[in-house]
């Protein structure tokens, strides 16, 4: 360097703007700011921890926070305390004697909490200096009229006393901007007790502890522990290596169902559970009051203890992880879940959780202002692991309910023929032998109506079933013949075709060949149609409810009929109203109603000699009500009582099911709508009427 | 044959499971001067049989449905396809087009130029498919084949199986359905109705059984 040059330092300086801003921008609400202040006691080996709140419902109350901790002297304020934005806790540090992974709480959440009044005060005796304590008085106002940061002095000053303190440090906030609520009051009380685990046994856990009524009213209600009146118990681990097991006890204890990793993991073979050993307790409650006749606590008690605690809390390093198991939290989508497959499922309201991560080695880091975790890789895989876990729990229940609905079936029958063997023992008691035969006979036409009743159900249950074995086989061949005879046919035929057009004349191609070549086209067109037919039907997204355009519908239908009906001479016409009526239902239900209806009409010309066959769909629409009017020009309805049409196993074809009408019946029941018949339309033949309410028409 | 393009084809290698099947693919082939080779026994070591399929034949014609007949092949036919494609052998997919497989292909699409179904196979689709494939390898892609990236949206999800997305800039009025392990290992976790993300997709393309979405974003 010259000797001529000279230099001149210069820092960055931080205008007072920024700590207002920092503080305000980073105060997500007063329970968490306070647990920020407690948390820092959890770090300096506090076992006690009091937050006392004076005047508060109004502004100008004062918060104060009053641990037994490790204290600090001058320097831990100057160079930790007051240091903003850094945090002297590095990952996985412990506590100096009990051994604590620290929260390492950001200096900046500290600011945040710190600024929520008026005036700061620290007063802190350090374990190892007992006759001194340390104290210091932020006043922000002095930071709201300087213009950067470094301007305001902060004097500690120090009181030296020949007897001891006691070690810790008490934290006053003064004049409060806002006053706190009762609910904000609630939310404090229920975060402190929830902030160390209070559904773990150990005695020596962190108990921060708030002065006020609620408070005791809460921590009576957490001390209640109504873990042993849950009706599952499912308990799930992931060890060192990543691999996961559970099992389910009953409300005994006893162990219903184990898994394995295999079992939890499912379809992801051979992966692991890539994140910190963990563990996932769920106690699942079965809120009705058949199961709670025989137990000592009652369903109301269990419900406001659920209603309070319920939800799936989160425990990394022993402290509880905001906002996980908050009230209308549900990070695992339990409710979404249970919306999906209501039975067996718990909800945030039926169930209680507690997911503990005693070492989390660095691997998970909290949002800065303290809304969860930075969803990363790790987090991705515990969720996915206590979901894991609550969809095999779901299933094994599933199969549980299973057993139970087939005991419940058999039971049935045992109990109808006690409950009928009680009605006789009691009959028999009536002295007036002409009441007796009175009741007897009332017994016996009610005994013969419900027999009716059950027998007709017993056989539609029968028919569908019949016919859904029907449809599976249908399904089965479907897709075999299109895959391969079908394929073979197309292919060769079209193969040959080309070569005998090579080899021939194209005169002698058309005179010879063309109408044998064309034969054998049309009819694989059919065949095709068959086979395609069956499969669409049970196309997978037809049975999920979507805005339907009905028109739309009834012509893909009429398409994939048409080389079918073209081949039995019949002919279609649609007389469709203008634009294109839609309304919410599956497609399932529509092609169900049309397909019948146009199944019906096919049946009813094989037993007719009609000649132009013909079919009219005609839609209309009167306000809301869409009318759809299958009409035909066949036999219309003979030899059956019209009203009985619609009953299952009623028909005049001795090869028919008998239950076309009445999936038509059903489908449009499901949507909303009703059915009528008439039984010679203007055709000559059988008009089938279904009306269904729809939502609008698409111009 | 018709095109100079097409001169290295001469061997064309037939892949179906069921021997009739291979029959009827085979007789397209010769009818169009090329001659075919047939796969009859079956296929366990598939990274060898990859290795060495360059020896063996200079295209292929394959059904989609391969391991219905005995343990004929470890895969299925489109992504054996996509295989064959990647080693720069034009290749063919032969199959009637329903549902499940349009979901099942989608998966392999990118390197799936052509899927025909039985009725649409002849010695012009035939050639024209071999000249499709060779025109991407020389890199001329189709407006129809090239991905570009754009919103998806998640529409819905089905029994954690099926995933219904709609592309704005596609269609914004029809949902794409895609199978679940179609997504990304990362992806399958955590995606959930209403999530917007980017990916690429070839939304040049008019037909939807022909859109392949790949390199997602999140």
């Amino acid at each position: 360097m010259k000797e001529s040059e000279n230099v001149e330092h210069a820092h960055i300086k931080f205008s007072t703007q920024i700590i207002k801003r920092l503080g305000e921008e980073l105060n997500p609400s007063v329970d968490q700011s306070i647990l920020e202040l407690v948390k820092n006691s959890f770090d300096a080996d506090a076992k006690f921890c009091t937050v006392t709140l004076t005047n508060i419902t109004k502004p100008g109350g004062t918060i104060e926070i009053h641990d037994d901790g490790d204290g600090m002297d001058a320097d831990g304020i100057k160079n930790g305390w007051l240091v903003l934005g850094q945090s002297s806790k590095s990952i996985g540090k412990r506590s100096r004697t009990l051994q604590r992974i620290t929260a390492g709480s950001k200096g900046l959440g500290r600011l945040a909490s710190l600024r929520m009044g008026q005036i700061c005060g620290l007063q802190s005796t350090p374990f190892d200096q007992l006759k001194k304590q340390f104290s210091l008085i932020i006043d922000w106002e002095k930071f709201d009229n300087a213009e950067i940061v470094e301007d305001v002095d902060l004097p500690i000053t120090i009181d030296n006393s020949d007897t001891e303190f006691k070690q810790g440090a008490r934290i006053t906030i003064q004049n409060l901007k806002y006053g706190i609520t009762e609910r904000d009051v609630k939310k404090i009380a229920r975060g402190l007790i929830l902030l160390a685990d209070p559904f773990g046994v150990d005695p020596n856990a962190f108990k921060p502890t708030l002065k006020s009524a609620e408070f005791k009213t809460m921590e009576e209600l957490v001390s209640k522990r109504y873990f042993d009146d849950a009706d599952f118990h499912l308990f799930a681990s992931v060890d060192a290596n990543g691999t996961g097991e559970a099992s389910i006890k009953d409300y005994r204890g006893q162990v219903l169902y184990k898994a394995s990793h295999a079992d939890l993991i499912g379809k992801l073979k051979n992966t692991i559970y890539d994140c910190p050993p963990m563990t996932f307790d769920l106690w699942a409650f079965l809120l009705n009051s058949t199961t709670f006749s025989t137990r000592t606590n009652t369903l109301a008690e269990i419900k406001e203890w659920l209603a309070e605690f319920g939800g799936v809390h989160l425990y990394e390093n022993t402290l509880r992880v905001n906002p996980y198991g908050n009230q209308g939290n549900d990070w695992l989508d339990m409710n979404l879940s249970r919306a999906r497959n209501p039975e067996e499922r718990p909800s945030t309201n039926t169930s209680i959780g507690v997911v503990r991560i005693p070492n989390s080695e660095g691997l998970l880091s909290q949002k800065t202002d303290r809304s969860g975790f930075i969803e990363n890789d790790v987090f991705h895989e515990i969720k996915r692991f206590c979901q894991d876990a609550l969809d095999w729990m779901a299933k094994r229940r599933l199969e549980q309910a299973e057993v139970r609905r087939q005991k419940d079936k058999s039971a049935t029958s045992s109990k109808a023929r006690a409950t009928k063997e009680a009605v006789n023992t009691a009959i028999e008691l009536v002295s007036d032998e002409g009441q007796k035969e009175e009741l007897k006979k009332v017994i016996d036409a009610y005994e013969k109506a419900h027999e009716k009743e059950v027998k007709v159900l017993r056989s539609e249950v029968q028919l569908y079933r019949t016919l859904s074995t029907a449809g599976i086989t249908a399904a089965t061949f479907s897709h075999e013949s299109a895959g391969s005879p079908i394929k073979v046919i197309t292919i060769s035929t079209q193969s040959l075709e080309g070569r005998i057009k090579q080899k021939v004349s194209q005169e002698d191609y058309q005179s010879f060949f063309a109408k044998r070549i064309d034969s054998i086209k049309n009819s694989i067109k059919s065949l095709a149609v068959l086979g395609s037919a069956t499969l669409k039907l049970l196309a997978h997204e037809k049975r999920r409810p979507v805005r339907l355009n009905i028109h739309t519908v009834i012509d893909d239908i009429v398409n994939t009929f048409d080389p079918f009906l073209s081949g039995r001479n019949i002919t279609i016409e649609k007389d469709f109203l203008p634009g294109n009526p839609y309304l919410r239902g599956t497609e399932a239900s529509v092609e169900s109603i049309i397909t019948n209806l146009l199944n019906n009409s096919i049946v009813a010309f094989e037993n007719v000699k009609t000649q132009n066959r013909h079919i009219r769909i005609r839609t209309t629409l009167i306000e809301n009500v869409l009318t759809i009017a299958v009409a035909d020009n066949g036999p219309g309805i003979k030899d059956i009582d019209v009203k009985d049409i619609w009953l299952p196993g009623q028909t005049t074809n001795p090869n028919g099911t008998g239950l076309g009408l009445t999936i038509v019946r059903d489908a449009v029941t499901d949507l909303g709508g009703i059915t009528g018949v008439n039984a010679q339309s203007d055709l000559g033949g059988a008009e089938i009427i279904v009306e269904l309410p729809i939502i609008g028409i698409e111009q | 044959m018709s095109t100079n393009l097409l001169s290295a084809i001469k061997k064309v290698g037939v892949i179906d499971d069921y021997e009739d099947g291979r029959d009827t693919l085979a007789y397209m082939v010769e009818d169009a001067s090329l001659e075919p080779v047939f796969q009859n026994d079956s296929v366990t070591d598939l990274e060898s049989y990859l290795e060495s399929i360059n020896e063996k034949f200079d295209a292929v014609v394959t059904d989609h449905h391969l391991r219905k007949v005995k343990s004929y092949f470890p895969i299925d036919g489109a992504e054996f396809a996509a295989h064959c494609y990647h080693r720069r052998i034009p290749s063919l997919l032969v199959t009637r087009y329903e549902q499940p497989e349009i979901l099942e292909i989608r998966k392999f699409r990118e390197k799936l130029p052509v899927v025909l179904t039985p009725d649409e196979y002849n010695v012009d689709s035939l050639i024209e498919g071999l000249e499709k494939c060779m025109n991407e390898f020389a890199g001329n892609i189709s407006v129809g084949r090239k991905a570009w990236r754009t919103l998806v949206r998640i529409d819905d999800i089905k029994d954690n199986k099926n995933v219904y997305l709609v592309i704005p800039g596609w269609n914004s009025q029809q949902a794409i359905a895609l199978n679940m392990n179609n997504l990304p290992d990362h992806l399958q976790k955590v995606v959930k109705p209403d999530m917007r993300l980017f990916a690429k997709v070839n939304i040049g393309n008019e037909n939807a059984n022909e859109l392949f979405i790949k390199d997602w974003e999140i």
